[in-house]
């Protein structure tokens, strides 16, 4: 169920030209096949940009279930955005006379 | 190191500031003197008194902007184009070279921009510091306050291609702040409180800020020669201009702006005000003095200060710190908005802004007085306009009386004696003479050095025929766009003594204006442009002749708008050579060479989903964005967890895009929702979107 408040540009968009299903001509059978290899070979052409596809390509589904299921299981890289903090504090002066005598102090120390 | 005391600025300051003021009010004085003898009754009755109170601050602010410029020549010829020999640069560019860097922090500020445009600039002006050799003394930091998660995930992204690319991690850092308080100063505020102990310095960029590596490593050098600059504000030059508009403006800013920036800088010296990017600040003065408080007064002077690049320039002064305005650095750039319309929304932000700096001029203790006409040349910046409007609508009344034929003879009713009104046509063509020469003056004078002193700098601009077109062709338009200008910004400046609110947005940088959002803008102009015009027409025909240039302009304000607006137009202009600047004649820094050359980026395939959703499905972008998340506890793990199992179960368009973005605080559900979308059935909304994901990315 979707909210309806939301409003359709707030949403998240299907891919372009998507529809909301596959159709498949052959049997159930060969077409769930053919789904759980099409997410196996997406994925890891997605992960590394180079698909595995050949001649012996497995249609067993829970084969390739588990090659997925090996391949989310990744684990997730270490990365980080921002340095460590220091922090401090960003200060407003509020007497002019107080003000007044930090820069000579600085001055000498960075001299 | 060779120091200079504040004494020796405050006199040299003094007299200099003392001169300008003295030429300014000797031509003021003429010019009132020029406008009494004009009025037919020399000013003493109450319209004309009305006329004369608004002509004095117009002629007074056109003639300081005039006197600044010729300043500025004759700064520039006096030390040949070397810069004033106050300046940090003529002091310290011996032993510039030799002074060792320290670690200095670059500050990207960005909300709701172009991303492709923040992070070519950004790259462009880091591969200029790594050419330099001094890379290791800069952390690079970009600042995101944006909101919609379609934009912010997007510049993460960037930000990790960079790295990637060029090897920066740990060197280019990329923050969002989840609550956007006090916009941009809050932003830097938040950085200086977590981070800015780390660095001595911090140079501030603006979204579309490039500075070459020689501009950003002579700042941290002028910082280390002279401690007691708090900061040094750099001349950013505009660049890569497309529309019409755009190239007009950089035109502008390279053939006149070299003598008004020195001008200023001469009169304002350890005074300068900043600008709010392309500027050094030293971090220690600015996180004790520089704080801003929330202001308490009412309306317009109530909240966040808009326009707080001067007000934290007055403050760090008001320290005893020195605030230097560097003209010799060359190597600072920004661009122009695209269009007049884009400017005007830029200019009621200001306006505003500007308006609020009254506040600071009547009840901050201890400012400099520089600081102070700094804050009232700002304001009056946009309070020209509806001064210059009264003028108009006074001068109007005026004919207006004497086309209904009535002639008071006695305008002082304690005078037994008649007051003939008296016309003197030859006074009025003095009168516009002289204001015609003052504003035209610094143009004329910036074009003569141009072409007589600066062969080397002419070799940007073209050949001297079209760059003598280009300069009729910027003032015709400059003629054109000012009663524009006027409108908007009187327009403007109510708005912001009624404290209508200002949006604080992402500017728009780089499209054309349609046809219907200039005719909705310009609307009120047109037909106030009509009807000015019939009723002076009605009143007077030679003051119908008068009123043209403003009316025509008004009257094609639209056309005017959207004509400027068109890259066509600007390419097809640049093409002939007209408006041409060193920029784009490859005749400028490096830098923005290298900038043009940097490949479009892709970031995402063209056919992908949404970027939320790309992210969630996306293995690689998945695990980043389960590295960068928060560790999150308490009631906000529980908040994202409950958040995780709605759009577990209903799909990611369950809840609208900013609340479903949430979830990429907390690592766990954002790997969780991973797995499951690729595991799951094909009827699941999850498996539904992984099969869109495969079609789309894989169709033709």
């Amino acid at each position: 169920m979707t909210n309806p408040n939301a409003r359709p540009s707030e949403r998240a968009t299907p891919a372009d030209g998507a529809t909301s299903s596959t159709l498949c001509p052959y049997p159930d059978v060969i077409c769930a096949q053919l789904r759980w290899l099409q997410r196996r070979v997406f994925y890891q052409f997605l992960q590394t940009g180079c698909p595995t596809i050949d001649l012996e390509a497995d249609l067993d589904i829970l084969r390739n279930q588990a090659d997925l299921t090996q391949r989310l299981a990744l684990p997730v890289p270490p990365l980080a955005t921002m340095p460590p903090l220091l922090r401090g504090s960003v200060r407003h002066a509020k007497t002019p006379g107080d003000a007044l005598s930090a820069p000579a102090q600085e001055g000498a120390n960075a001299s | 190191m060779k120091t200079t005391t504040a004494d020796s600025f405050r006199s040299i300051a003094l007299i200099r500031r003392w001169i300008f003021t003295a030429f300014v009010m000797l031509q003021t004085a003429f010019g009132v003197w020029g406008m009494i003898l004009v009025l037919p009754y020399h000013g003493s009755t109450l319209i004309e008194k009305a006329i004369l109170i608004t002509f004095v601050p117009l002629y007074a602010f056109v003639a300081a902007g005039s006197w600044m410029a010729l300043f500025g020549f004759y700064i520039r010829r006096r030390f040949k184009g070397q810069g004033d020999a106050k300046s940090l640069l003529a002091r310290y560019s011996a032993i510039l070279p030799t002074v060792p860097l320290v670690k200095t922090a670059v500050a990207v500020p960005i909300y709701h921009e172009d991303v492709e445009r923040v992070f070519r600039g950004l790259r462009a002006s880091i591969e200029s510091v790594k050419a330099t050799g001094h890379l290791d003394a800069f952390e690079f930091f970009v600042l995101s306050d944006s909101r919609d998660p379609e934009v912010w995930l997007e510049e993460r992204a960037a930000w990790l291609a960079l790295c990637n690319e060029l090897d920066l991690h740990g060197i280019v850092h990329y923050r969002r702040r989840r609550v956007n308080l006090r916009a941009k100063t809050g932003n830097v505020s938040d950085f200086l409180r977590r981070w800015g102990r780390q660095f001595k310095y911090f140079i501030v960029f603006d979204a579309d800020s490039v500075m070459s590596g020689d501009a950003v490593v002579s700042l941290v050098r002028l910082m280390e020669c002279e401690p007691k600059a708090g900061m040094i504000q750099t001349v950013p030059r505009l660049f890569n201009a497309r529309s019409a508009f755009a190239r007009m403006q950089q035109f502008v800013t390279h053939l006149y702006g070299p003598l008004f920036s020195e001008g200023l800088a001469a009169l304002q010296l350890n005074e300068a005000v900043f600008w709010g990017h392309n500027a050094i600040i030293r971090t220690q003065a600015f996180m004790a003095h520089c704080g801003l408080k929330s202001m308490r007064g009412f309306g317009l002077w109530r909240g966040t200060v808009l326009s707080h690049d001067f007000v934290e320039a007055s403050f760090i002064r008001r320290a005893g710190y020195d605030v230097w305005l560097e003209t010799g650095i060359e190597g600072s750039f920004e661009e122009s908005p695209p269009s007049l319309d884009d400017e005007l929304i830029r200019d009621k932000r200001w306006s505003k802004g500007n308006l609020q700096h009254i506040s600071f001029i009547g009840f901050e203790k201890g400012l400099a007085t520089a600081h102070r006409m700094a804050f009232m040349n700002g304001i009056f910046a946009y309070l020209a306009s509806p001064v210059w409007f009264l003028f108009l609508l006074f001068s109007t009344i005026e004919v207006a009386q004497f086309a209904a034929g009535d002639i008071n003879y006695f305008p002082d009713a304690h005078s037994l004696y008649p007051n003939w009104p008296q016309w003197h046509p030859q006074w009025a063509i003095v009168l516009v003479t002289s204001t015609l020469v003052t504003l035209f003056l610094p143009k004329l004078l910036a074009l003569f050095e141009l072409i007589v002193f600066d062969r080397k700098r002419l070799q940007g601009f073209g050949s001297v025929p079209r760059l003598l077109q280009g300069f009729l062709l910027e003032n015709l338009f400059s003629i054109l766009l000012a009663p524009i200008r006027m409108l908007a910004h009187s327009a403007y400046v109510v708005q912001a003594i009624f404290n209508v609110t200002v949006r604080w947005a992402g500017q728009n940088r780089s499209s054309e204006i349609a046809w219907l959002q200039a005719l909705m803008r310009h609307a009120p102009g047109m037909i106030l442009a009509v009807l000015w015009s019939g009723i002076a027409l009605s009143l007077n025909a030679n003051f119908f002749y008068w009123t043209i240039p403003i009316s025509l302009s008004l009257l094609l304000a639209a056309p005017i708008t959207v004509w400027l607006s068109r890259f066509s137009l600007g390419d097809r202009w640049r093409a002939q050579g007209i408006w041409c600047t060193p920029p784009e004649r490859a005749l400028a820094d490096q830098v923005l060479i290298d900038f043009a050359n940097i490949p479009d980026a892709q970031l995402k395939p063209e056919k992908a989903p949404d970027w939320l959703s790309w992210t969630l499905l996306n293995p690689i972008e998945a695990r980043i964005a389960a590295a960068l998340a928060t560790n999150r506890q308490g009631a906000a793990k529980r908040a994202s967890t409950a958040l995780g199992d709605l759009l577990l179960a209903q799909g990611i368009q369950a809840v609208p895009k900013r609340q479903a973005a949430r979830v990429l605080d907390d690592a766990e559900a954002i790997l969780r929702l991973h797995q499951h979308a690729w595991m799951a059935p094909p009827d699941d909304p999850w498996g539904r979107q992984v099969d869109q994901l495969t079609r789309a990315i894989c169709s033709k």
